[in-house]
């Protein structure tokens, strides 16, 4: 029986954790580390898949509670999947639907069966349990699915409730994996929870290495807990996950967390910022971001970040998109593709420092950019430290 | 560099200029040509609305294309654009094509009045601005188009009384004459062409005082905008084509055989026939644009013929869908339910980048979704139907 997914390590930085690899799925052989943009209803805001695959996107992630509820189901089988159905040829990874009820939806409650919801268009009441789930996203047909977790919010207090959700979140693991009807297609991947409870994230990483899977997700992280407890967990967690695993920390997106995130190594990232953040007027670049609503851009003529070789850069002014953002659509599109295009580069810069064995010297270059007077933030450089990169 | 130069091309039968025959023209400005039968490309603040110059690349490969930038939705980009001083298509990221200034948004619904005297008020989303001649020509300067519409009172509609017909001809006739002495002064917009903006209403005689009022200029002017004919820029399909066709007819004979003959606002594609059969040239993109604000696309079969000097167009009826009844004969609305599981395009002949890729189930899940995608999608399709559309014009009367 073939895998469903290949996980070839090309190059390993020989100071950190850091490593770069070739992760063969179905649809397309994405190079990791990765981040994948956010196409919550089946597309990722105001781009085109053409767009995407222009600027070197190689995977993609849809939200299964959204494409759940809309289009549905019935219509995905239908369609022969979400990749048929948007037009997207390449990789595409879902997850479980149960983060989203838990953060979207006041109404959600949560017992051993699955997660009670009410639909927001009809208000009606459903279960969302683990098998449910993996029926969904086999019908969806993404390269990657998730298994249904307990979500706690990461700040919880309640010890005794993360234990819960941590001993829960394993057995619908297995719930998951038994449900699972394409597992020559489709990859689950557990998901590494415990909140920030170093013997719970521990038993939860060493519950899951004894499942059968071809990777793993950290989950439970980026809900507001301070950035400490952030950069211990991920690298607990990544100790502990074989190595010739890709590693996927949920929800991570900002520059600065990627970049360490593939220090401490990790792999695949996502994160709705870029696409939201443009959608507010804020473009990435170099230096950190800039809100080009700010009237100080009104005569600056300059692209939004010199040498980008962004679609947007190379025709428009920061000047320009100052006087349509937030009110034209179309800029929308303007700064999508150029924060997208940024975190491709920033990827990608990241990809080929590994291969030539310069990882370190690039997260110096990156964290200058950032921090020109230095002033790093504490938890870098203690993140940085813990994989032998010293910022100077 | 010379400014933009419009000639026709169709032989003329027996030596005679026909003036209500349809023709092939040539509109060239530098390294430019746009041929006609053509429309401009309506733009809202400086772009196709929902489309980028990426995309626009896509939709239109030859660079051959003339923006038309309405006044009211880029008055704001004066100041930066007077630091800026490459003229508003460089701005806006559009330097390589052709462009059009003109005074009114027709693709909106423009309340009318609030003018003074001899100063228009230019209706922007953050209020009425008065401008005179002189600020007019201003701004030209620092626009610097390839081809402007004189300043002019165009808030006329069906509705409007004789007096206020009479009135907008007068200081629009005026305006003309100021805005002409300026443009000879001026060093700048030697490049720019002129467009005339005739106007007058649906009264006949108006009409025609307008226009032989400004072809008494014809030596300085590159066309004339048949302006005036509405407010409502979101209900033009409802003006019936007997209502129209005629006073055009009767207005183009008083204005001379060689010029560009414009007209803007969202026609339907039959109206735009008869308008050609009339001796237009010249439209803008507007019903494909309002096509799409209202989630629907372009997909009416025609067959052109060329008979008697004049081009017939057959539109096979489409069985109206009982959903659709409220919509007219050359679109579909792809947020109608019907379309939630069509696994097929838009329109199955069609080859836009829409149509070779996405189905009409994916669209209508876009737009239903509220994503942007969706009318991204339909803009495409849109404007490449109406593109060929014309191109198909083209081509009859090329035979
Ligand atoms: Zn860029
Ligand atoms: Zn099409």
């Amino acid at each position: 029986m073939e895998k469903a997914l290949q996980f070839d390590v090309i190059a390993s930085c020989t100071t950190s954790k850091a490593r770069t690899s070739l992760m063969k799925l179905p649809h397309y052989t994405v190079e990791t580390p990765v981040f994948m943009p956010v196409g919550t209803k089946g597309s990722v805001k105001s781009v085109l898949p053409e767009q995407l695959e222009d600027m070197n996107c190689q995977i993609i992630l849809g939200n299964t509670y959204h494409l759940g509820l809309r289009p549905g189901v019935e219509l995905l089988k239908k369609a022969k999947g979400l990749h048929n159905f948007m037009g997207w040829k390449r990789a595409l990874l879902t997850d479980s639907g149960g983060f989203q009820m838990v953060s979207l939806l006041h109404m959600a409650e949560i017992n051993e069966q699955g997660v009670n919801f009410e639909s927001p268009y009809d208000g009606t009441k459903s279960l969302l349990t683990p098998e449910k789930s993996i029926q969904i996203q086999n019908a969806i047909g993404a390269d990657i699915i998730m298994q249904l977790d307990d979500v706690v919010p990461t700040t919880s207090k309640d010890n005794e409730r993360m234990e819960e959700a941590t001993h829960r979140t394993t057995r619908w693991l297995d719930r998951c994996l038994s449900a699972h009807e394409r597992p020559t297609e489709q990859n689950i991947f557990p998901i590494v929870q415990g909140g920030l409870i170093e013997n719970l994230r521990k038993l939860s990483a060493n519950l899951h290495l004894e499942r059968k899977v071809n990777g793993y997700a950290i989950g439970g992280l980026v809900g507001g807990e301070d950035k400490e407890d952030f950069w211990k967990m991920v690298i607990l967690s990544t100790n502990l996950l074989p190595c010739d695993k890709p590693k996927y920390v949920m929800g991570v997106g900002f520059a600065v967390d990627l970049v360490i995130c593939c220090a401490l190594g990790a792999d695949m990232f996502d994160c709705v910022f870029p696409t939201r953040t443009a959608r507010f007027g804020c473009a990435l670049i170099s230096s950190g971001q800039i809100s080009l609503r700010h009237n100080k851009f009104r005569m600056d003529f300059r692209p939004i970040e010199k040498n980008c070789r962004c679609s947007t850069c190379k025709t428009y002014t920061r000047a320009y998109i100052h006087q349509i953002v937030c009110t034209e659509a179309v800029s929308c599109s303007l700064l999508s593709i150029h924060n997208l295009h940024y975190q491709m580069q920033l990827m990608k810069g990241i990809r080929e420092s590994i291969k030539v064995n310069k990882f370190p010297e690039f997260v110096q270059e990156f964290m200058t950019n950032i921090y020109p007077d230095k002033s790093y933030p504490q938890w870098c450089l203690d993140a940085l430290q813990s994989v032998n990169i010293e910022l100077k | 560099m010379e400014q933009a130069r419009f000639s026709v091309v169709t032989d003329r039968p027996n030596g005679i200029p026909h003036t209500n025959r349809p023709r092939l023209g040539s509109l060239k400005h530098s390294n430019s040509q746009v041929d006609t039968p053509a429309f401009m490309f309506y733009t809202k603040c400086g772009s196709v609305p929902y489309i980028s110059r990426e995309l626009f690349e896509k939709i239109v490969p030859d660079d051959q294309a003339l923006f038309n930038f309405p006044l009211p939705t880029c008055l704001s980009f004066l100041q930066p654009l007077k630091e800026f001083k490459r003229g508003l298509n460089s701005f806006v990221g559009l330097e390589k094509y052709l462009s059009c200034c003109s005074i009114t948004d027709y693709a909106v619904d423009t309340p009318q009045g609030y003018n003074k005297k001899d100063c228009v008020a230019i209706k922007t989303k953050s209020g009425n601005q008065l401008i005179n001649h002189e600020k007019y020509m201003d701004i030209i300067e620092v626009f610097k188009p390839t081809m402007y519409v004189t300043l002019s009172i165009s808030d006329i509609n069906l509705n409007s009384s004789l007096s206020s017909i009479e009135k907008s001809v007068n200081i629009s006739n005026r305006l003309f004459k100021s805005c002409l002495e300026r443009h000879h002064q001026s060093e700048v917009l030697k490049q720019s062409g002129v467009i005339a903006p005739i106007q007058g209403g649906y009264n006949v005689q108006e009409r025609i005082r307008s226009a032989t009022f400004l072809s008494e200029y014809h030596d300085d002017v590159l066309g004339f905008l048949f302006d005036g004919f509405f407010t409502d820029g979101t209900i033009v399909e409802e003006i019936p084509s007997d209502l129209i066709v005629p006073i055009i007819n009767k207005t183009m004979e008083f204005i001379p055989y060689d010029k560009m003959k414009i007209i803007f606002g969202a026609w339907t594609p039959s109206l735009i026939i008869d308008l050609i059969n009339s001796g237009m040239d010249m439209f803008d993109s507007c019903l494909p644009c309002i096509t799409t604000e209202r989630n629907s696309a372009l997909i009416f079969d025609y067959n052109l013929k060329y008979k008697n000097e004049s081009i017939i167009m057959d539109v096979s009826h489409r069985k109206t869908d009982k959903m659709n009844d409220n919509l007219n004969e050359y679109e579909i609305c792809l947020t109608d339910k019907c379309h939630f599981e069509k696994f097929v395009p838009i329109k199955d002949s069609c080859t836009c980048l829409t149509c070779k890729k996405h189905t009409r189930s994916y669209i209508h899940h876009l737009l239903v979704s509220n994503e942007l995608l969706g009318s991204i999608l339909l803009t495409i399709h849109n404007l490449h139907y109406f593109n060929q559309f014309f191109k198909d014009i083209r081509e009859v009367l090329m035979k």
